[in-house]
C-alpha cells in the first residue's frame, strides 16, 4: 500500500514536473530550472522503492532505459546535481548487471557471439555508469575525479565523509563491475586498486551501509582472486560472516556471493547446494526494500542450482560413463 | 539358419556401429578465466567440434582453474574424474620430462625458430605423449617469459645481485640456478606478491601477459628485454575418452583444433604486445641488452645445464633441437 503510494506521488511529481518543461518556453529560464530541480528532485529522492521493491523484475527491466534516458536528459540541464548523478549511476549499474550482464552469461556456447557482444555492451554501461558515480563525487568533493582517475585516491579518498557513502560504494561497485566483465582490459585492471579503495571506503565510512552490501562484494573479491593477487579464503569467510550479521536475514545476496566464488573454488558441492537452497527460503515479499534483488538473486540461484554440472566435476557421472 | 547367422550378424554389427559412434562427452580444463580469449577460443572448438561430428563429440569445459592447477587436472585425468585439459609446458613438461628441453633458456631464440622445432618435433612429443595415456590435439605457443626485477637487469651480473623467485619443488632447477651464480628462493607462487612486498625475493621470471594480469610489475618494475625462454602449451585428451571417437572424424576434429590454436597464437602475441605497452605507460622499463650481454648470458646458462642434463633436460631432445635451430638457420641464410 505504502509502495503503491510512492509510486503514485512520485510519478504526479514527474508528471508535473515534466508538464511544467513543456509549458515554458526558452524565455522562461528560471521557471524551466526550477522544474528540473522539481523532476530531478521527485526521480532521485530516497522513495527508492519504486523499482527496488518491485517483485516484476521484467517490468523493471523494460522501464529502467527510459528512466536513465531521463535521467540523463535532466543531467543534460542540470549536470552537477549530486543525487541525479547517483541515481542514473545506480540505474546504469542495476540495469548493466540484471538486465544485460546475467541474461548473457547464462547464454550456451552456441550464441557465443551474442554472449560477446552482450558482456561488451554491458561493460559500456558500467563504465558509464562509473563516469557519472565519480562526477557525483566530483561535485561533492572538487578535484576527486582527476585523482581517481590518476590512481592518487588515498589522499583525496580521505576527503570523504559519511555523506558519501553511497556514491562511493556504487561508483566502486561500477568500476569493478566493468574490470571483472573483461578481465583482459589491462588498462582498467591496471585501475582495480582504485575501485576497490572506494568500495573499502565506502565501508570504513559506514561498516553496515546497505545491510552489509559493502561485505558481499569482499566475499566474491578475496573468494575468487588468487592466492597470488591476494585471494583469501578466510578474509572471504570473515565478510560472509559480517554481511551475515548486517543482512538480518532480509538479503539473499551474501549466499549467493559464498557459493559462486569460495565453494566453486574450493569445489565444494554439498555447500553450494546449501548456501543456494538458504537464498532460495527466504521469502522475497517479507522485505520490500530488497524484494528486486531478492527475486532476481533467486532466479540466479535456481539456474545455478540447475546447471551445478558446469561448475563441479560430477564423480558419478564419470564413474557411469 | 544362413538367415538367422545373417540377421545376428547384422543386429550385432548395428549394436557395435552404435557404440561405436555413441555420443562422447568431453570434459576439459582449463586454466584461462572464463570469458578471456582463450577460454573464448575453446569454446570456439567445443563448438566446432559438435557440428564436425554431427553432436556425438561435446566439449564441456571447466576455466579459470576450478578444477584445480595444471598437476591436479593432469591427476584427476589419470584416474577419468576429468578427460582433457588446455595446459602449458609446465604441465606438458610433468607428463613427459622430454618436452622440457624446448623450453631451454637461451636455445630457441625467437618464434619463427621456434614454429620450425616444434613442427620437427611434433610427432616425437605426441608419440611420447600417447605412451603416457594423451592425445595432444592442438598445439600452441604462450608467450616468452623474461625477468622481472626491481633494479635493472641487463647483464648476468645484475640478476646476481638480486634475490630471484623459483618455483618450490624442483631441488635440480635450483641448483643449477645457484651453479650458474644467482641466488634461487624457491617459494610457492601464491607468495610471490608478499615475497616481493617484503624484500624476499627482488626477481621472478614469467611471461609479459603474466606480468601484467597478476599486476606484479608494480612492484618489480624492470623487465630484461633478454627473451629466456619460449612457454608453449597444448589441448591434451586422455586416450581412453580419444579412443572412443569414431575415427573418420578424429582428423577434422584435429584440424579444427590446429587452426583454432594458431588463432590463438596470433591473439596472444597481439595480447602480449599490448600488456607490455601498457606496462610502460604504468612505469615499466625494459631493459636492452647488448651483444657482449647476452654472450655473457649464453656462457652462464653453459655451466648450469650440465646439472639439469638426464635429470630435468633430456639431453637426447636437447641435442636435437640444437641440431635443428643449426638447420633453421642454414636455411634462413640461405633464403
Amino acid at each position: 500500500m505504502n509502495t503503491f503510494k510512492l509510486k503514485k506521488n512520485t510519478s504526479l511529481r514527474i508528471f508535473v514536473g515534466i508538464a511544467l518543461i513543456s509549458v515554458v518556453g526558452s524565455q522562461f529560464q528560471c521557471v524551466k530550472k526550477i522544474a528540473i530541480k522539481a523532476v530531478s528532485k521527485a526521480l532521485s529522492g530516497e522513495s527508492g522503492t519504486v523499482f527496488s521493491g518491485d517483485n516484476d523484475p521484467e517490468l523493471v527491466g523494460d522501464a529502467l532505459p527510459f528512466a536513465i534516458k531521463t535521467y540523463e536528459s535532466l543531467l543534460a540541464q542540470n549536470p552537477k546535481d549530486t543525487k541525479l548523478l547517483l541515481a542514473t549511476g545506480k540505474a546504469l549499474c542495476t540495469y548493466g548487471y540484471l538486465f544485460v550482464q546475467i541474461p548473457a552469461d547464462r547464454l550456451p556456447d552456441e550464441q557465443l557471439d551474442l554472449k560477446t557482444s552482450q558482456r561488451l555492451r554491458a561493460k559500456r554501461l558500467y563504465m558509464r555508469s562509473r563516469d557519472y558515480l565519480i562526477s557525483a563525487l566530483e561535485s561533492r568533493h572538487k578535484g576527486i575525479k582527476k585523482s581517481l582517475l590518476q590512481g592518487t585516491a588515498e589522499a583525496a579518498l580521505s576527503e570523504c565523509t559519511l555523506k558519501d557513502t553511497s556514491i562511493l560504494y556504487w561508483s566502486g561497485m561500477a568500476w569493478m563491475a566493468a574490470v571483472s566483465i573483461d578481465k583482459f582490459d589491462l588498462s582498467l585492471a591496471l585501475t582495480t586498486p582504485t575501485a576497490v579503495a572506494c568500495i573499502s571506503k565506502s565501508m570504513a565510512l559506514c561498516d553496515s551501509f546497505s545491510n552489509g552490501s559493502a561485505h558481499d562484494f569482499f566475499i566474491s573479491y578475496y573468494g575468487s582472486l588468487p592466492a597470488s593477487m591476494g585471494g583469501s579464503i578466510q578474509k572471504a569467510e570473515a565478510h560472509f560472516e559480517k554481511s551475515l550479521q548486517y543482512a538480518h536475514g532480509m538479503r539473499v545476496a551474501p549466499y549467493i556471493a559464498l557459493a559462486t566464488s569460495v565453494c566453486v573454488k574450493a569445489q565444494d558441492q554439498q555447500r553450494f547446494t546449501t548456501l543456494l537452497e538458504s537464498a532460495l527460503a527466504l521469502n522475497p515479499d517479507t522485505y520490500i526494500q530488497y524484494r528486486l534483488s531478492n527475486i532476481t538473486g533467486q532466479e540466479q540461484a535456481r539456474w545455478l542450482l540447475a546447471h551445478t554440472s558446469d561448475y563441479f566435476l560430477d564423480t558419478k557421472d564419470i564413474l557411469a560413463q | 539358419m544362413k538367415q538367422f547367422l545373417l540377421t545376428q550378424t547384422l543386429v550385432i554389427s548395428t549394436l557395435f556401429s552404435f557404440a561405436y559412434s555413441a555420443p562422447v562427452s568431453i570434459k576439459l580444463g582449463s586454466l584461462a578465466p572464463a570469458n578471456s580469449p582463450w577460454d573464448k577460443n575453446l569454446r570456439i572448438i567445443g563448438n566446432e567440434w559438435a557440428k564436425t561430428s554431427g553432436n556425438t563429440v561435446n566439449l564441456k569445459i571447466y576455466a579459470g582453474g576450478i578444477v584445480g592447477d595444471e598437476m591436479d587436472m593432469i591427476r584427476k585425468m589419470k584416474v577419468g574424474q576429468l578427460n582433457a585439459a588446455a595446459i602449458t609446458g609446465v604441465g606438458l613438461c610433468r607428463i613427459s620430462q622430454e618436452i622440457l628441453a624446448l623450453q631451454t633458456p637461451l636455445l630457441i631464440s625467437n618464434n619463427d625458430q621456434l614454429a620450425y622445432v616444434l613442427g620437427k618435433m611434433k610427432p616425437e612429443f605426441e608419440q611420447l605423449l600417447a605412451a603416457k595415456g594423451f592425445t595432444i590435439v592442438a598445439w600452441s605457443t604462450v608467450g616468452w617469459v623474461h625477468f622481472f626485477s626491481k633494479s635493472p637487469v641487463s647483464t648476468p651480473d645484475d640478476l646476481k645481485k638480486q634475490k630471484l623467485f623459483i618455483w618450490a619443488g624442483d631441488p635440480d632447477g635450483a641448483s643449477a640456478w645457484k651453479n650458474m651464480g644467482f641466488n634461487p628462493v624457491p617459494l610457492a607462487v601464491t607468495d610471490l606478491m608478499t615475497s616481493l612486498q617484503s624484500g624476499m625475493v627482488d626477481a621472478f621470471t614469467t611471461t609479459p601477459l603474466s606480468a601484467a594480469s597478476y599486476q606484479w610489475f608494480g612492484l618489480a618494475t624492470n623487465m630484461c628485454e633478454l627473451s629466456w625462454a619460449p612457454l608453449v602449451g597444448g589441448i591434451i585428451v586422455t586416450n581412453d575418452t580419444w579412443n572412443k571417437i569414431d575415427a573418420s572424424v578424429k582428423p577434422q576434429l584435429i584440424h579444427a583444433a590446429a587452426k583454432i590454436s594458431a588463432g590463438m597464437d596470433a591473439e596472444s602475441r597481439a595480447a602480449e604486445a599490448s600488456a607490455l605497452t601498457i606496462m610502460q605507460q604504468h612505469g615499466l622499463t625494459i631493459n636492452p641488452v647488448s651483444q657482449a650481454a647476452l654472450a655473457a648470458w649464453k656462457t652462464v646458462v653453459a655451466t648450469g645445464l650440465p646439472k639439469l642434463f638426464d635429470k630435468s633436460i633430456d639431453k637426447k631432445t636437447y641435442d636435437r633441437i640444437v641440431a635443428l635451430c643449426a638447420e633453421f638457420d642454414a636455411l634462413k641464410k640461405a633464403k
